[in-house]
């Protein structure tokens, strides 16, 4: 696999999930939506590494997907303003998307994944939650939280369909992009945390990081080459 | 006297009533103690319990299980209250039943992130039924109920809508979820096809009365007994059937037009009821609701007689004559 090849993959999953959760007074009051390409990507790494072509594990990252972008969107409603008419819409298309990766895994009889996913996304909202309302916190705590919320969905799809060897890679690695974003970003951010609270998680993230990142050899070179791209940033 | 009379009627599905709502405390338990107060404030303001209601009674019309049939019942109150708690993010609701809505008590963050742990929850409860006919019907039926409140967010503050716009928009909004319970009761207890259909067919009448007559006590009942502005339909720019019936009158479009732009004063929000109260729509909108209901009270008068039958008859007779 060339690097243009993987793309094209991640591309396609993007294209097909905005098709999935389209909706035409949604696309025409607020736009496109955007799909978080890393987390597609590590959705996409075990198929894509071990040259998976099976059509229910592809519904089921789009499942996954979709429930990304649901749990996602929330996070832009503001807390304490009255909602503009774009606000609203927002609370409607993360219940929309929701409904949405329902239905993906309802068609396919995914009784297991739809009770074990609903756990986890029970989870990552008590995670949002917690962090929302928690004023002081440290840098261990602030990574596990992080943790469910930015991987929780995907380490729920690797334990159950056999690819539990991705789990902490993508973990780590998901968890290293959003403090990353949360240090960094120019853009406003769901959790505002005190940059020595972030620098601490960072401090306690990186061994772990290092790490996974040498255990990658399994690892087409391809994705082990995006992979360091993506936490060089 | 009219919640006596509901009292009575709930008195027959006690057990399944207590039991239920034992289920919903446990299916909100939650390791976030602010979710967990939240969602319990949520419960505790109380609701009809239609829904629930609605499934146990169609699942007596099959091979009825009361673990099983919860199941269903408590995913699908669950559903209706993670659709509330987003419903007054958007609404910006102060007040819900009397209480303080959780983004009022909280704020919006916090009701986005319980009304979707919520529906987790839901998903969780029905998850243990293993038939893809019951999933994919929930499924649909969250998505349309979804696309109605997209839908009615088009319309808000609209007043060139037809009446056909308004019975789409209720549908969505009410009575697919009843029609879906007591469809949903119906499968689970793997009752025959005939009865499925009937029983689906009077959720969709009762609700889309139920919601009529809702629709009616929004502008008929006092602030104290809905607990929160009467006429809230129209100040959040919702246009409901009786208005839809005086809407071109000259005298009450001042008053729409101050409701939809938020410039209706206290005063005048009591002479806007008034206008209503005395118009006439009401009772066209009554009448509406009263053909719904026949058409529920016909089909379920074809369905096999049994104890549930008679208490099918007796939740409809109460939601054509609800006061609250």
């Amino acid at each position: 696999m060339n690097k243009h090849e993987l793309n094209s993959i991640v591309e396609k999953y993007i294209s097909d999930l905005q098709y999935a959760l389209r909706e035409s007074i949604l696309k025409r009051e607020i736009g496109h939506f955007p799909v978080d390409s890393i987390k597609a990507f590590f959705l996409l790494l075990p198929i894509v590494n071990e040259k998976i072509k099976e059509d229910k594990l592809r519904k089921i990252t789009l499942s996954v997907g979709a429930i990304h972008a649901a749990l996602d969107i929330h996070d832009r409603i503001e807390s304490a303003q009255s909602p503009s008419a774009e606000q609203q819409l927002t609370v409607l298309a993360g219940d929309h998307f929701s409904g949405i990766h329902y239905r993906i895994l309802a068609e396919i009889g995914e009784f297991g994944f739809i009770r074990e996913l609903s756990q986890t996304i029970a989870r990552i909202n008590e995670q949002k939650t917690t962090l929302h309302h928690e004023r002081r916190t440290t840098g261990p705590i602030l990574l596990e939280r992080l943790k469910v919320i930015e991987s929780g969905c995907t380490a729920t799809y690797y334990k159950t369909y056999g690819f539990d060897s991705y789990l902490e890679l993508a973990e780590t690695v998901l968890t290293f992009v959003r403090l990353d974003r949360m240090a960094n970003s120019t853009e406003q951010q769901a959790f505002a945390f005190d940059e020595t609270i972030i620098q601490q998680a960072m401090d306690f993230l990186l061994p772990k990081l290092n790490l996974e990142l040498e255990q990658m050899s399994s690892l087409d070179p391809v994705l082990q080459q995006v992979i360091h791209e993506l936490v060089n940033r | 006297m009219e919640k006596l009379k509901a009292m009575a009627l709930y008195t027959d599905f006690r057990k399944e009533l207590i039991y239920i709502e034992k289920e919903l405390e446990n299916a909100v338990q939650s390791d976030s103690p602010l979710i967990q107060q939240a969602s319990i404030h949520l419960l505790r303001a109380g609701g009809k319990r239609i829904r629930p209601i609605f499934v146990f009674l169609s699942s007596k019309f099959g091979d009825y299980s009361m673990e099983t049939t919860a199941k269903v019942a408590v995913s699908l109150e669950l559903v209706h209250m993670a659709s509330l708690v987003h419903d007054d993010v958007i609404d910006d609701s102060n007040m819900r039943r009397g209480r303080k809505t959780v983004k009022a008590k909280w704020d919006n963050r916090v009701a986005m992130y319980t009304g979707d742990f919520i529906f987790s929850r839901a998903l969780t409860s029905i998850g243990e039924i293993e038939m893809t006919s019951v999933h994919r019907l929930l499924a649909d039926t969250m998505l349309e109920i979804c696309k109605g409140e997209i839908i009615q967010f088009d319309y808000q503050r609209r007043t060139d809508q037809s009446f056909r716009d308004y019975l789409r928009r209720i549908k969505r909004k009410t009575a697919l979820l009843l029609s879906s319970s007591c469809e949903l009761g119906a499968l689970i207890s793997n009752a025959d096809d005939e009865v499925v259909r009937r029983l689906r067919n009077f959720g969709y009448y009762a609700g889309m009365a139920f919601q009529i007559v809702d629709d009616i006590l929004d502008l008929t009942s006092s602030d104290k007994q809905l607990g929160k502005p009467a006429g809230s339909d129209l100040l959040n720019g919702h246009l409901t059937l009786p208005v839809l019936y005086i809407r071109n009158e000259p005298a009450f479009q001042p008053y729409l037009t101050k409701a939809f732009d938020g410039t209706l004063s206290e005063k005048e929000r009591t002479e806007m009821l008034s206008f209503i109260r005395e118009s006439g729509a009401i009772e066209k909108a009554h009448e509406v609701s009263d053909l719904y209901l026949e058409k529920a009270t016909a089909e379920i008068r074809l369905l096999p007689d049994s104890d549930a039958k008679k208490a099918f008859e007796q939740v409809a007779d109460f939601l054509a004559k609800r006061t609250f």
